[in-house]
């Protein structure tokens, strides 16, 4: 790929990281939540892979990190499940009904689920991509 | 599968399911969906108890929050597997030399006509 | 009741079943698989439809009239979940064809019946 569609891949790579990370936040107030966020934040590494070539993507960015947040991400949706009973009136007040902070634990299960969504893509995209590459 | 049988069990599929989805349309159950479906419950009481506007968020979360970690499940399982098949690809693709790599085997190239 | 709808998920549930039964390249079956599911999702959500209605989402403008005016949220909730499971049967369908690929040399269904052994 030629030096503008690398530029402009790089560019834009970590806005649309920024406009995942609000999708997946907000899921408790707008329309949204972790499917769709974790696929704009998958969406926004195909880009800069078909730019730049996997060899460089798998340099910049390293895979055990995804590794990593992919068994992290798991083991603390499967804690969040067990203990929601006593993290509903506890963590988050009931009262307030059109802001952020408001939602008594989605906006942990949102976040939590974005992640495990977005790091399954990428797993898929990555393995996919490898079997190309001379 | 055989090439006579294709037609008509393709066809006898296409008007099963248009068949239903017809008699599904003129069905009288649209007008009153409010006393038959649950979903005057969930929007009546979702965001009173809960205090999130978002209704399908509360209902993908808080009243099926098992069918939710199926999915979860099955998309880790869908990831795991795409990845162990494609380690073995990787693997087998650096002990055979580039020119070689789309046949295998070798004897499978011309069909026996039976 | 939107009659439209039903005529485009007609369309679509044909052009799927046409490419799953009609085509030989192995690819082409799994883009009629994703044409077909989509044509499913969407005859699933039209269902919950109401004339004059709103998202189910409450704002402070709609707080009153809110359970006479929206829209059936249950199958919208199904349906996030059918587009997972059909993402991931899609992906595993497509390594195990790159697979297929690397070990018969070919991707054609008229050519794959005529293995012998």
């Amino acid at each position: 790929m030629n030096e503008i569609v690398r530029t402009g891949a790089k560019v834009m790579f970590p806005l649309i990281l920024l406009f995942g990370i609000y999708v997946i936040v907000h899921g408790h107030t707008t329309p949204g939540g972790t499917f769709s966020g974790g696929s704009i934040m998958a969406g926004g590494f195909v880009i800069y892979t078909l730019a730049h070539g996997v060899r460089k993507t798998e340099i910049d960015m390293k895979e055990i990190a995804i590794n990593v947040l992919k068994s992290v991400s798991g083991f603390i949706l499967i804690m969040l499940i067990l203990f929601e009973l006593f993290l509903r009136t506890a963590l988050v007040p009931t009262e307030t009904l059109f802001t952020l902070w408001s939602g008594s634990s989605l906006m942990f299960f949102n976040i939590v689920g974005g992640v495990m969504v977005f790091t399954g893509l990428l797993m898929i995209w990555y393995t996919i991509a490898r079997t190309d590459v001379e | 599968m055989n090439e006579k049988i294709k037609l008509p069990v393709g066809l006898g599929c296409i008007v099963i399911v248009l068949g239903f989805m017809i008699f599904s349309i003129f069905n009288a159950g649209f007008a009153q969906w409010e006393s038959k479906s649950i979903a005057g419950f969930f929007i009546n009481e979702g965001w009173r108890q809960l205090s999130a506007t978002n209704t399908v968020t509360t209902i993908v979360w808080e009243y099926r929050g098992y069918d939710t970690l199926g999915e979860e499940t099955i998309l880790f399982t869908a990831a795991m597997g795409v990845f162990a098949i494609g380690a073995g690809l990787f693997a087998a693709e650096k002990t055979q030399s580039s020119r070689e790599k789309a046949t295998l085997s070798p004897s499978v190239k011309e069909p026996v006509k039976a | 009741m939107i009659y439209e709808a039903y005529l485009a998920v007609a369309v679509l549930l044909g052009i799927g079943i046409f490419c799953i039964t009609y085509k030989s390249n192995l690819v082409k079956k799994i883009i009629g698989l994703g044409i077909f599911s989509n044509g499913l999702h969407i005859f699933f959500m039209v269902i919950g439809y109401r004339d004059n209605s709103i998202n189910p989402i409450v704002t402070p403008r709609n707080i009153q009239s809110f359970p006479l005016y929206s829209v059936d949220p249950v199958p919208q909730a199904l349906v996030l979940t059918s587009i997972v499971i059909d993402m991931s049967v899609t992906a595993l369908a497509l390594i195990i064809i790159i697979w297929v690929y690397r070990r018969f040399g070919t991707a054609e269904s008229k050519e794959l019946e005529n293995l012998r052994g």
